[in-house]
């Protein structure tokens, strides 16, 4: 079952919009600085990601014709969807689904309850999705996912269900995480965070730098598209995940989970790894993580030299908001033909040796493209791109 | 081709007491989960574990008592527990070991959080912790959608079962917000771990088919024409029920769930051996 991405918005470190996220993305550039919102006073690093704030947030999301969201987590997600829906609500739909990936949603509501010695009634983890939902007339299931790091690839997935089934003609999918002191005090416990930005691959990176974010897509069957003149940006054509069964942390060190997941999505779309022309990878910049990608990489590809991508040293990791964020770049790269530079990696470890984009942005006329998430749990998810003219 | 997802088996663990492949009996004592006297020992079912927190452990304990029971059912085909996707619902998540991650911050310092419950703060955290002991490798995730999260991820994957997408899914309900003295999250009254095997199988086993699913969405302002606001408990023993009463008669019986902020879901569940009856619908 093929998709169509027709539409993309986003919010990141590097600002409002997949403009001004793009355009970092190709210079290289980070957005990985030191933490405004909250003081990082004898943790192991104070750099982060940071999204622009609530007041731009809201004001981006206006046009939606919503009340301000009261979580982070949500203003974030509606300002990616003001982007991806053009500032448009939509009517009522029961073929429209919502999808949103996120690993802790409105957390802050909880922790403020908990902080005044009260008990959270909420729906903390689902209130981001509700509130799309809201914004975008969707009457179809309105679905969180968490999965981890691989919770917005794993909505992606959904959504290529739900179209695949009949159920709805149209997903608006999204990813959403908010930088909060909380989840900086706990990679700060497993000592996962770096106190240099993140450099995926390099040979003296020293761990993660977390970000914050949000990216919606809209999806939408290939008939659905056409009768509604939209253009597809890309079309997923496969979804798979797995879980390795080795370790709450640790991924799986010879990739072999990561494969699986890889595989499952190659065979969704009846594609073989020879027809493979990019791997956008998860790149946390651990060294676990590194390097068991170099590892699956060499497996899956059997040591072609398939080019590789990674976004977390230019936006940071944003968690459960990582998978749509990745695909969203990914997507837009490849329509415009181009590879964008590995962040912050200046020569590669000598054990994650990888066909890394190193330094500057190149041309690429590939048409075709996994994209990969890891997550913690050992869960991983992969999807497959194609440039919409390379199945037409 | 579509596939007909059967329910093969179920558990549930409730503040009433364990059950497995039995109608449950809910009594209305108690928030925190029953004891459990006679439940695995965790040391036998997951050697490896290593500080996992207390749902997660009832959960390997529960999903490990499911997949015996249906291991020791005479004729069915084997279960490979490889191919076992895990899709659970939650409406609380992860909250129990939120609020213990950030007590623990808040009495220690800033700095001195505990990874080992920080490990914890993920929804998924628990389920993959039932993956590495049970031998699970398939997909994995939760999934929220209000107080009929636990309804939806049945819905779901009854949906990839029919696909072909999956051969069996472990899916139900997961609401835990114990902490000791105090409850993390007031969303859910009761704890609860209510969990269900949907398969791809032969008919001839006669277990309940998933014969009809839905999920859908409804503002305040556009209200679903059925109006059920179940607790995520009762509406997940309506489901254990009817599948004990469908095992053991022909019929059919509508289970229809709506949460107060606008999520609904409804499976029927039938017979195997009379897919015409009528269908009844359920209320609890």
């Amino acid at each position: 079952m093929a998709v169509a991405i027709t539409s993309v918005g986003a919010v990141t470190g590097h600002g409002l919009g997949c403009g001004r996220l793009l355009e970092a993305v190709l210079a290289g550039r980070t957005a990985i600085q030191k933490v405004s919102r909250f003081s990082c006073e004898g943790l192991c690093s104070s750099l982060a990601a940071e999204a622009p704030g609530d007041v731009e947030l809201v004001e981006a999301a206006a046009g939606l014709g919503q009340a301000p969201a009261a979580d982070r987590s949500s203003r974030l997600l509606l300002a990616a969807a003001s982007e991806a829906l053009r500032g448009q609500s939509r009517p009522p739909s029961r073929r429209r689904a919502v999808l949103v990936g996120t690993t802790k949603g409105a957390l802050e509501l909880a922790l403020e309850r908990w902080a005044s010695g009260e008990v959270p009634g909420d729906d903390i983890l689902g209130a981001p999705a509700r509130a799309l939902a809201l914004a975008t007339g969707s009457r179809g299931p309105v679905l969180t996912l968490s999965a981890a790091c691989a919770s917005s690839a794993v909505a992606i997935g959904e959504a290529l269900a739900l179209i695949g089934d009949g159920t709805c003609d149209e997903a608006i999918v999204g990813g959403t995480e908010a930088l909060h002191a909380f989840v900086h005090r706990g990679f700060h416990a497993l000592k996962a965070i770096s106190a240099s930005p993140a450099a995926p691959f390099d040979a003296r990176r020293s761990g993660l730098s977390l970000g914050e974010g949000a990216a919606v897509l809209v999806l939408e069957s290939l008939e659905n598209a056409e009768r509604e003149g939209r253009a597809p940006i890309a079309i997923v054509e496969g979804f798979g995940s797995s879980t390795d069964g080795f370790d709450q942390l640790t991924p799986e060190p010879t990739g072999a989970g990561l494969v699986r997941a890889c595989r499952r999505a190659m065979e969704q779309a009846g594609i073989d790894a020879k027809a493979i022309d990019r791997y956008h990878a998860h790149g946390t910049a651990t060294v676990h993580n590194d390097r068991m990608e170099a590892m699956a990489h060499a497996a899956l590809f059997s040591g072609r030299a398939v080019p590789v991508c990674a976004a977390k040293g230019s936006i940071g990791h944003t968690l459960g908001a990582a998978g749509a964020l990745d695909v969203a770049i990914c997507a837009l790269t490849l329509r415009q033909r181009v590879l964008p530079p590995v962040a912050n990696l200046r020569e590669l470890d000598a054990l994650a040796r990888i066909p890394a984009v190193i330094g500057t942005a190149r041309p690429d006329g590939g048409t075709s493209a996994l994209v990969v998430s890891a997550g913690f749990g050992g869960i991983n998810a992969a999807l497959l791109l194609r440039r919409p003219e390379a199945i037409q | 081709m579509t596939i007909e997802p059967l329910l093969s088996s179920f558990a549930l663990w409730t503040p009433a007491g364990v059950w497995t492949n039995a109608a449950p009996v809910i009594q209305g004592s108690g928030v925190d989960l029953a004891p459990w006297s006679t439940a695995p020992s965790l040391s036998a079912i997951h050697p490896r574990a290593r500080r996992p927190h207390l749902l997660a452990v009832a959960l390997v304990q529960l999903a490990h008592a499911l997949l015996s029971a249906r291991d020791a059912v005479r004729g069915a085909p084997p279960l490979h527990r490889h191919e076992v996707d895990l899709l659970l619902g939650t409406l609380t998540g992860s909250a129990s070991a939120d609020f213990e991650f950030w007590s623990g911050t808040q009495s220690r310092g800033p700095a001195f959080g505990s990874p080992s419950t920080f490990v914890y703060t993920l929804p998924t955290a628990p389920p993959a912790e039932a993956a590495l002991a049970l031998g699970l490798r398939s997909s994995l995730a939760t999934l929220t959608a209000g107080s009929i999260s636990g309804i939806a991820s049945i819905v779901r994957s009854a949906s990839r079962i029919a696909a072909g997408r999956a051969r069996a899914c472990l899916c139900g309900g997961v609401e835990f917000a114990r902490t000791g003295n105090r409850r993390a999250s007031g969303s859910v009254e009761q704890d609860a771990i209510a969990l269900f095997l949907v398969e791809a199988a032969p008919a001839s086993m006669r277990w309940p088919v998933i014969r009809d699913w839905e999920a859908g969405f409804a503002s305040e302002t556009e209200p679903s024409d059925r109006v059920a606001d179940l607790s995520p408990l009762s509406s997940l023993t309506g489901v254990a029920c009817a599948a004990v009463k469908l095992g053991a008669s022909s019929g059919s019986k509508e289970i229809f769930s709506s949460s107060s902020d606008g999520h609904w879901a409804r499976i029927t569940l039938a017979s195997s051996q009379r897919l015409d009856e009528p269908v009844e619908s359920h209320s609890s």
